[in-house]
């Protein structure tokens, strides 16, 4: 089934657009990631052109997140005072990468520049949690028990000043680190179209001490309201947001977001951690190997008059 | 009874003169009827949400009396919608493949489509084919003067040749000489030719050339317009016109998806 997409000017496969969306709920439901840094290469991938996948990437992600912070907040896994100090830094970085966008855009270094940034953080990011996890999975073997909660050693963060009191988190920490962050994946969020919950859930577990499940809840509550910038400030300044293709990917993606939930309670954490490790470093695999190696050494982009 | 008579002569050489003048403006302006006659079945095609490409049908005749041999051959050329584009070129930096060089082109049809009743280099002559761009081989698009680099050590004909290859490739530069164009008779003629989705709303130009000998011997043209109706036409012009408004429904929309599955789902 086609439907033609009013801002993209392509006809789509809907049933594929809705599998997509599907998919990337079902991460979102399992591993409290948004998934849209599964969603923008998807898109690129499906034909989509990069100026409206990378701008209604982040639209579809709104609805999830909400289904999801949902879901977390009646299990008390949202730490609502970590996530505004998180969006405070969020908006202004969405806001800087949204006009980056902008500017690579003209300078045609745009594919490149978000290539390299997945690349980079997902390598990282997928390389720490595949250590982490597979420690700990090898712990489980031996049967040794796993703390559910890390042991609240101090490191470097806990030297910096503006400290106050995150309840829900049990965290007595410095406020700078959560604003850092959030303007961190705020940017990314604005560049690449994702929400960030792919680098922001592994810093709050692994650098911040939030509990995982707190980490997964407070990072879908977060990235509510940053899509929601980034959606406005794509419509604002570049005009690609497609709403037609954002509707198709959200209603797979709410169904999907269900599945990914009741899938992810009958695995354990670092199983959990394991696989999006996995997943993560693929999609970063894949995308080295078009730098380096580029299928078509010419590409034609639209010029302004 | 003198004087009505005169009056109805006064008239008469009146409409006489008239006629004459007429007459002989028509002789020394008008342009003998052309030798080709053609048009598009329709002129207005529109785009909905179940839009997936459209088949133009193209039909003339060819007044093949006032020809001066028997055989004529006919090429049909569609292009639109005219765009500038940017075409890059990757370089290997630092060990990474990267846009380095880049080419501005003013006027690329975003499709352009030769239909003919031969190979084109058997009816035409290169000349007429430059002329009037009739072939993929011979286009040629401006140069924009900005965003070009090292011109000198880049060539525009290697920008210009990727260009129309990329196009080829994803089916936007079309030619066939089979059996696009086909006749009902000794004059009439018509031909079919399919815009594919990608080819996008904007104003497309057909041109029809008759051929005699490798030259054009007459021509003929019709215009054909492509526009999105209904939702597709609203949700764009929203989008262009009223862009903060567009961005905030558009996350209005999501936010309702997500509240209404979360009470949908929790029922459940």
């Amino acid at each position: 089934m086609l439907v033609y997409l009013p801002i993209a000017e392509l006809p789509v496969n809907a049933l594929l657009m809705l599998a997509l969306g599907g998919a990337v709920g079902f991460l979102s439901g399992m591993f409290g990631v948004g998934g849209g840094f599964l969603m923008t290469p998807m898109l690129i991938f499906a034909g989509v052109p990069s100026a409206v996948a990378v701008a209604t990437g982040a639209n579809p992600l709104i609805a999830s997140s909400i289904t999801g912070t949902i879901a977390q907040y009646r299990r008390k896994n949202v730490d609502v005072k970590l996530g505004m100090y998180l969006l405070a830094g969020g908006a202004a970085g969405a806001l800087i990468g949204v006009l980056i966008i902008r500017y690579l855009r003209q300078i045609g270094q745009i594919d490149l520049f978000v290539a390299l940034l997945y690349v980079v953080f997902m390598s990282s990011v997928g390389g720490m949690m595949l250590v982490e996890s597979l420690r700990a999975l090898s712990k489980v073997r031996r049967g040794q028990p796993i703390p559910a909660r890390r042991p609240a050693q101090h490191n470097w963060i806990h030297g910096l000043p503006f400290k106050t009191r995150f309840k829900v988190s049990k965290l007595y920490i410095s406020a700078l680190p959560p604003v850092v962050l959030g303007a961190l994946v705020g940017l990314m969020s604005g560049v690449m179209g994702v929400g960030g919950g792919f680098v922001m859930v592994p810093i709050l577990i692994y650098l911040l001490r939030v509990p995982t499940n707190v980490a997964i809840g407070t990072s879908l509550f977060q990235v509510i309201f940053v899509s929601a910038i980034t959606t406005v400030l794509q419509a604002a300044t570049n005009q690609t947001v497609d709403i037609a293709l954002a509707l198709l990917l959200m209603a797979g993606g709410v169904i999907g977001a269900q599945a990914g939930a009741a899938a992810g309670q009958h695995l354990r954490a670092e199983q959990l951690r394991l696989l999006l490790a996995l997943l993560v470093l693929a999609v970063g695999l894949r995308l080295a190997v078009g730098l380096l190696s580029p299928p078509e050494l010419f590409s034609v982009t639209p010029a302004e008059a | 009874m003198a004087r009505p008579f005169a009056a109805e002569r006064h008239f008469s050489t009146a409409l006489f003169l008239l006629l004459l003048v007429f007459s002989v403006r028509d002789a020394a302006f008008a342009s003998p009827p052309d030798l080709i006659e053609a048009g598009a079945s329709q002129n207005h095609f529109y785009i909905e949400p179940s839009y997936d490409g459209t088949s133009i049908a193209l039909f003339g005749s060819v007044d093949s009396d006032r020809l001066k041999s028997e055989t004529f051959d006919l090429a049909i050329t569609i292009r639109g919608p005219i765009r500038p584009v940017r075409v890059w070129k990757k370089a290997r930096r630092a060990g990474l493949w990267i846009n380095a060089h880049s080419m501005t082109f003013d006027g690329v049809p975003n499709y352009y489509a030769v239909l003919s009743t031969g190979p084109l280099e058997e009816i035409a002559s290169l000349e007429e084919r430059k002329d009037h761009e009739i072939g993929v081989a011979v286009l040629q698009f401006p140069l924009t003067a900005s965003g070009e680099t090292k011109a000198l050590t880049n060539p525009p004909e290697e920008f210009r040749d990727a260009l129309i290859k990329l196009k080829q490739t994803s089916g936007l530069f079309v030619e066939d000489s089979q059996a696009a164009i086909q006749f009902l008779g000794a004059r009439l003629f018509r031909a079919r030719v399919f815009l594919p989705a990608a080819a996008g709303p904007g104003l497309y130009r057909a041109n029809f050339y008759v051929l005699q000998k490798g030259s054009v011997a007459g021509e003929a043209s019709a215009h054909i317009r492509l526009n999105k109706i209904g939702i597709e036409a609203r949700l764009s012009s929203a989008a262009l016109n009223h862009p903060w408004l567009y961005g905030v429904l558009a996350v209005i929309l999501a936010a309702a998806v997500g509240g209404g599955a979360s009470l949908v789902f929790r029922r459940a």
